[in-house]
């Protein structure tokens, strides 16, 4: 198919040889408004049957990530994880969460190696987060009594932990499970 | 999800490719089967190149986002996202691939063309599936053409939630569809002056109300054409003796182009190669038009004998060799005696 590209775009570049060196002037807006018109008339679409319906790219629009993810800032650098992945977040780090976008945003694996001090992954897998297994059976506790900011992994990357899930192991806790 | 699938995802052009650039990647995978949605980050975004998606696919599908945010600047302004690319994959999706050719080699991963210039696009739809038994949204997909431009900007910051739907079809058949453009569908009150950009995209037909999602997208910038004006010299003019000081205002030079000015013995000839002027020429090699200002105060210099003179602006780029603007004028600097021969006596 490409060759058929580029045959059809080397067949339609301007060759009007007007010049000894090939030179031509350049096109006027009269010129490509003819052109226009002609292209408009033969529409290479028209092959195609007409399709309805409101335009998914308005309507279907993923939202912001900036929006719809924690930011992390501290000393001067930013990343961010998909809301839910934070699972627990001690008082005295309050402040390294929420809506400061100033810092220069890095990767989050990045983030994560310079401050191991104050963030901790909990890795779990794909089958505890969409599942039926259930989420470990210390994470309640763990979420209790970390000192450290909790954020949730699958294969290193932060995911979104289901409410439904944690109150599943809450409840689980409850019990004695 | 009891066999993880693995999918291989092509990152699409980068708005900048690494965060001392002020700008970081991410991929983010929107699991759409649960509510509410879960996201999953992809760890370590090379700048470019391709990368193992490690969740499963699942019926309902998963939409992945290539974003890039851009660092909040020294005033205190806060980050700002792109989303560069989305693909929707599931186990039953069908695939799209969208390629734009142009004339222009050089645009790098974002194809570039100019307003009087022909692109064509190769939409290829594979896993349509056929058979009473096939669900409706499974046997055809969305092709959306959208126009947008760029007013008086260079894009930089383009917000395409606005673009204009200038078409859309349906395609029902597996294969390759081949659009031919002989040059943009942008549309202005000087075309020569029109730039923006044009997207092609690929999206799901779903039914019952489900919402449609992005299995390819691809758009190619598209720029105006250069605008010249000579100032300093009136068409046909003759001038004695000293020749006054010419400016030169060039608009939009292609971005990889040589643009020169010109000047030679006689009549305007298209095609003639005249003496360049050195001070009024550029070279350049970049990924959007350039302007600039030329003053040439010694156009004298290059006038050696009486007569008429012409000086164009020419400039050359992937698509030829094009004259922009031109001048004609007559030099006269014969000096006339007029005395009246008397004797002494």
């Amino acid at each position: 198919m490409k060759t058929i590209a580029t045959s059809f775009l080397a067949g339609l570049t301007l060759m009007s040889a007007s010049g000894a060196q090939g030179m031509r002037d350049s096109a006027t807006h009269e010129e490509l408004a003819g052109r226009l018109r002609a292209q408009q008339q033969k529409n290479p679409m028209r092959v195609l049957p007409a399709g309805e319906g409101e335009d998914p790219s308005k309507t279907n629009r993923p939202a912001d990530i900036l929006e719809d993810s924690d930011i992390f800032t501290f000393s001067g650098e930013s990343s961010l994880v998909p809301k839910g992945a934070v699972l627990a977040v001690p008082a005295a780090f309050q402040s390294r969460l929420g809506a400061s976008q100033t810092g220069k945003f890095i990767p989050w694996s990045r983030f994560l190696a310079e401050n191991r001090g104050w963030i901790e992954v909990v890795d779990l897998s794909l089958e505890q987060i969409v599942g039926e297994e259930p989420l470990p059976a210390d994470l309640v506790k763990r979420m209790e009594t970390c000192q450290r900011v909790l954020v949730a992994a699958v294969q290193g990357g932060p995911i979104t932990v289901p409410a439904a899930k944690i109150d599943a192991a809450r409840e689980a806790a409850k019990e004695g499970r | 999800m009891k066999s993880p699938l693995a999918c291989l995802l092509a990152f699409g052009a980068l708005a900048a490719t690494s965060s001392a650039a002020g700008y970081t990647n991410y991929i983010r995978q929107v699991m759409l089967e649960t509510t509410p949605e879960i996201h999953w980050d992809l760890e370590n975004v090379a700048a470019k190149g391709e990368g193992i998606s490690p969740a499963a696919l699942s019926l309902s599908g998963s939409r992945y986002e290539l974003w890039t945010v851009k660092n909040a600047d020294t005033s205190g302004t806060s980050a700002v996202s792109y989303l560069l690319d989305t693909a929707f994959v599931s186990a039953y999706s069908p695939a799209a691939e969208i390629v734009i050719h142009t004339l222009d080699p050089d645009g790098g991963d974002i194809p570039r063309t100019r307003v009087d210039q022909p692109f064509s696009v190769d939409v290829t739809v594979s896993g349509l599936l056929t058979g009473d038994d096939a669900p409706a949204a499974s046997k055809s997909v969305r092709l959306l053409h959208h126009t947008q431009s760029y007013g008086d900007t260079y894009g930089e910051n383009v917000d395409r939630s606005q673009a204009n739907l200038f078409d859309q079809r349906v395609i029902e058949s597996n294969g390759v569809t081949t659009l031919e453009y002989e040059m943009t569908n942008l549309t202005g009150a000087d075309l020569t002056q029109v730039r923006g950009e044009e997207r092609f995209s690929v999206y799901t037909h779903s039914e019952n109300g489900a919402l449609d999602e992005q299995l390819a997208s691809r758009f190619v910038k598209v720029w105006p054409l250069t605008r010249v004006q000579i100032l300093g010299l009136e068409w046909g003019e003759t001038y004695r003796f000293e020749m006054p000081q010419v400016t030169i205002e060039v608009d939009d030079m292609y971005p990889k182009s040589y643009t020169y000015t010109q000047i030679y013995k006689g009549a305007p000839s298209l095609g003639t190669v005249g003496t360049k002027i050195p001070q009024a020429q550029k070279q350049i090699d970049q990924s959007k038009p350039l302007s600039r200002t030329w003053v040439i105060g010694n156009l004298g210099s290059l006038i050696d004998e009486d007569g008429q003179w012409t000086l164009e602006v020419v400039t050359e780029t992937v698509f030829g060799v094009e004259r922009l603007a031109l001048m004609t004028f007559e030099v006269d600097r014969s000096l006339e005696v007029r005395s009246l021969l008397s004797t002494l006596e």
